[in-house]
């Protein structure tokens, strides 16, 4: 897989890769966005010693599997109310505050619950991971329909914004892979991955 | 002399540690140190209880006087009247001083307490010090609130006819982590082990979810609830989504503004032109000042309930005053404390990304909460008629942490009011200098905890081999108007262009609220660190000292810098 950094810069139609993992960085929301390797952190190790090692896992397994973290099924259906019901009922369990079980590592589940959270609780977030997940189709119409929302939702300023960033983190990926010849630890990822056929 | 009631504890202790191995075979209670009084509650088996001294009390004031060089605090000695506390031997609103450096505003306002005061401006801890025997003791606001927890420990000990070991503290949402050290380092000389720190809003919440959790277990429907704590030291807002006995910290904001701001507005309205007998630490002034200091109190106490009051005292250096004081005045004179206390909700309410109309109750806290200024601004800055009416103003606070304390020592009960839980947020954003003299959030504020974040900087200079990692908590832009928690040094950097390196700093706050910064190296291609990666609990800087990093920078300049990788449109 190689980005062509022109093609990206000319055309709407983002790589599809960091459209969705930047989407999904629980940053999106915050005073001042700023997009980081998403890759690293998107399904963040807790416990910190390992931290440094990057998991290569794929995304739909039991570990990392949003809906599944809060018990739920995978479904585009469940309502807000039912993913804030399915969180409160798991942070009860996990978080370390009434989690008293030695065996469980609470504070690592419960980061992971957040990040489930966070990402479920935000239409957004959710319709992308969604998408990523599989849940929605992605055929051409569809996509574009949901390019549209998103920039309703945001507002164009928002969306062109989150655009040029990833343009810029493009450029500087690239920058990078020419130093390395085997390309950035980051492209292997997304090769590992596979996430550029969904494209 | 007597010797010291406390037991003294290495300063470099790691209490962190601790906290995770803790033996949870004890209910910890629940202690409010306020500015002005404090209280201990206990999940008694079925309900709070608030605990009460010798004199049935359940508030005793926050001080502790060094007469005849036996320091004694608000829990046990008995003290004629309030002129006592103010005859220069009585030490209190520590609250308000500790983890302070001698440049900090707070801190300059605080010279017109009735005790010494004595600050340099050059960054370091003020001289604090009480009058014993026409000789200036000094002391420091640790040694001052652990004498008063000893007293607070004595009192609980003999009511609970049992040893007491852990603690749930509440704290100002606004306290920075260097000033939570400092409470702990308290903690740990009066024998107790902290178990958690709670931002008193938070607790206020928690109290709230507990007196909501029959109503909304099953609906799942969540209630927004907007916190506003005031006491003498310290206005807190926390916005929280309650459901199930769950309470969600969405946003906390805090200042150190309070009634002790409002004391002293007050007593410069009446007495123009006091500065230099406020500051004085003459024997005669102190008297003077004290007197003052009463009046005062009592006229905003009556203004409460009453439009206006006569104020009639003589501070006895020839100056009497004479003069119907109405309410209005009393809010022009402090307007700006009113301000400010609007602005915290608003921005609470905007970092929660609550609108008002979303916000089902309104919770107003805390000693000033029977000031009308105080209830009808934050009904207005919220729109709402009335305020939420299930709680004690004076007893909520202390009540939420008696109630995590029993929920964190892993007690249950049979009818299920102990299935609570407070999902804590940050309440300042804690990042690194990056790009020149730029604070660069990694967590920002309101972020859920325990929280795991990382951001990736890169190298400033082509063929950097080391970058200095300086961590800060606060809300400035500039490195400068945040408070350092701590810095050092990634080494080993591979030779290579600018840009090139990059540099993962992670953050991590575990639910002790204890907090991590890990940095290492990777270079493009790899995804194993270069070195071994670097891990240091934080605070590390010893005093608060700001000019730590301007040291730093004297040194090194901008030769060991960091950038973001990706630079802000």
């Amino acid at each position: 897989m190689n980005f062509s950094l022109t093609s990206s810069l000319n055309s709407v139609a983002l790589p599809k890769p960091f459209l969705s993992h930047s989407h999904r960085h629980d940053h999106h929301h915050e005073r001042k966005p700023t997009i980081k390797l998403s890759l690293i952190t998107c399904r963040s190790a807790t416990n910190y010693e390992s931290s440094f090692t990057y998991k290569v896992k794929d995304g739909e397994n039991e570990s990392t599997n949003f809906y599944k973290l809060l018990s739920l099924n995978p479904n585009i259906n469940t309502s807000k109310d039912e993913i804030k019901k399915a969180y409160r009922s798991m942070a009860l369990r996990y978080h370390p505050d009434v989690c008293h079980d030695p065996s469980i590592s609470s504070t690592k589940e419960f980061v992971r619950l957040n990040q489930a959270y966070k990402t479920l609780s935000d239409p957004v977030l959710r319709e992308e991971y969604d998408y990523e997940l599989g849940l929605k189709i992605c055929v051409g119409t569809t996509r574009v329909g949901f390019k549209m929302d998103n920039i309703r939702n945001h507002g164009v300023g928002a969306a062109q914004n989150r655009w040029r960033q990833q343009v810029l983190e493009l450029k500087r990926k690239s920058n990078c892979r020419m130093a390395q010849k085997e390309g950035s630890w980051a492209s292997r990822m997304r090769r590992a991955h596979n996430i550029s056929t969904m494209d | 002399m007597a010797e010291p009631a406390y037991t003294v504890a290495s300063d470099s202790e790691t209490t962190g540690e601790e906290k995770l191995s803790a033996t949870f075979s004890e209910t910890a209670i629940g202690i409010d140190i306020g500015t002005s009084q404090c209280s201990v509650a206990v999940w008694n088996g079925s309900q709070v209880e608030l605990l009460k001294n010798t004199r049935n009390q359940k508030m005793m004031r926050s001080y502790v006087t060094f007469k005849d060089e036996n320091p004694s605090g608000g829990v046990s000695s008995q003290l004629a009247n309030e002129q006592d506390v103010l005859s220069g031997a009585a030490i209190f609103n520590m609250k308000r001083l500790i983890g302070r450096v001698d440049t900090d505003p707070v801190v300059h306002s605080s010279k017109s307490l009735p005790f010494l005061v004595q600050t340099l401006g050059i960054g370091v801890r003020p001289l604090i010090a009480a009058l014993v025997n026409n000789v200036w003791r000094s002391t420091t606001p640790e040694e001052v609130v652990a004498i008063f927890l000893v007293e607070l420990k004595a009192m609980a000990e003999i009511r609970l006819k049992r040893p007491i070991k852990n603690v749930v503290l509440t704290i100002p949402a606004s306290f920075s982590r260097f000033q939570l050290t400092r409470i702990e380092r308290a903690c740990a000389m009066a024998g107790l082990h902290v178990l958690r720190l709670m931002p008193e809003p938070t607790a206020v919440a928690l109290l709230y979810a507990q007196q909501n959790a029959s109503q909304n277990t099953n609906t799942g429907s969540e209630k927004i609830a907007l916190i506003f704590n005031m006491g003498a030291g310290y206005c807190d807002v926390a916005v929280t989504a309650t459901a199930g006995g769950v309470s969600q910290i969405k946003a906390l904001a805090g200042s150190a503004i309070g009634g002790e701001d409002l004391l002293q507005n007050m007593m410069r309205h009446l007495l123009p032109d006091s500065e230099s007998l406020l500051t004085s630490c003459g024997l005669d002034d102190i008297k003077s000042v004290g007197l003052l200091r009463v009046a005062t109190q009592e006229a905003i106490h009556s203004l409460s309930s009453q439009t206006n009051v006569q104020v009639d005292v003589d501070l006895g250096n020839g100056t009497k005053i004479c003069k119907v004081v109405d309410r209005g005045e009393f809010e022009e004179v402090n307007q700006d404390v009113f301000d400010k206390c609007a602005s915290l909700i608003i921005q609470c309410l905007h970092d929660a990304k609550v609108d008002t109309e979303d916000v089902s109750d309104v919770i107003v806290v805390g000693g000033c909460s029977y000031i009308p200024k105080i209830k009808s601004l934050v009904m207005s800055t919220c729109k709402k008629q009335e305020l939420y009416k299930g709680m004690n103003p004076l007893e909520a606070a202390v009540s939420g942490a008696a109630l995590e304390g029993a929920v964190a020592s892993g007690l249950s009960d049979p009818f299920g009011s102990l299935d609570l839980l407070t999902i804590q947020a940050t309440p300042l954003a804690i990042g690194i200098r990056a790009d020149g003299n730029n604070f660069v959030p990694i967590i920002p504020r309101s972020t859920t905890m325990p929280a795991q974040k990382d951001l990736i900087f890169t190298t400033a200079h082509d063929n950097q081999a080391e970058a200095l990692i300086i961590v800060y908590e606060g809300e400035g832009k500039k490195v400068e108007e945040n408070h350092l928690l701590g810095y050092f040094k990634i080494t080993g950097i591979p030779l290579a262009p600018k840009g090139v390196p990059e540099i993962r700093v992670i953050l991590d706050i575990d639910a002790s609220s204890v907090l991590r910064v890990l940095a290492g190296v990777l270079m493009p291609g790899s995804h194993q660190p270069v070195n071994p990666v670097m891990g240091v609990r934080m605070p590390t800087v010893d005093d608060g000292h700001g000019w730590c990093a301007e040291a730093l920078n004297r040194v090194y300049g901008s030769t060991l810098d960091l950038v973001t990788v990706q630079r802000k449109i």
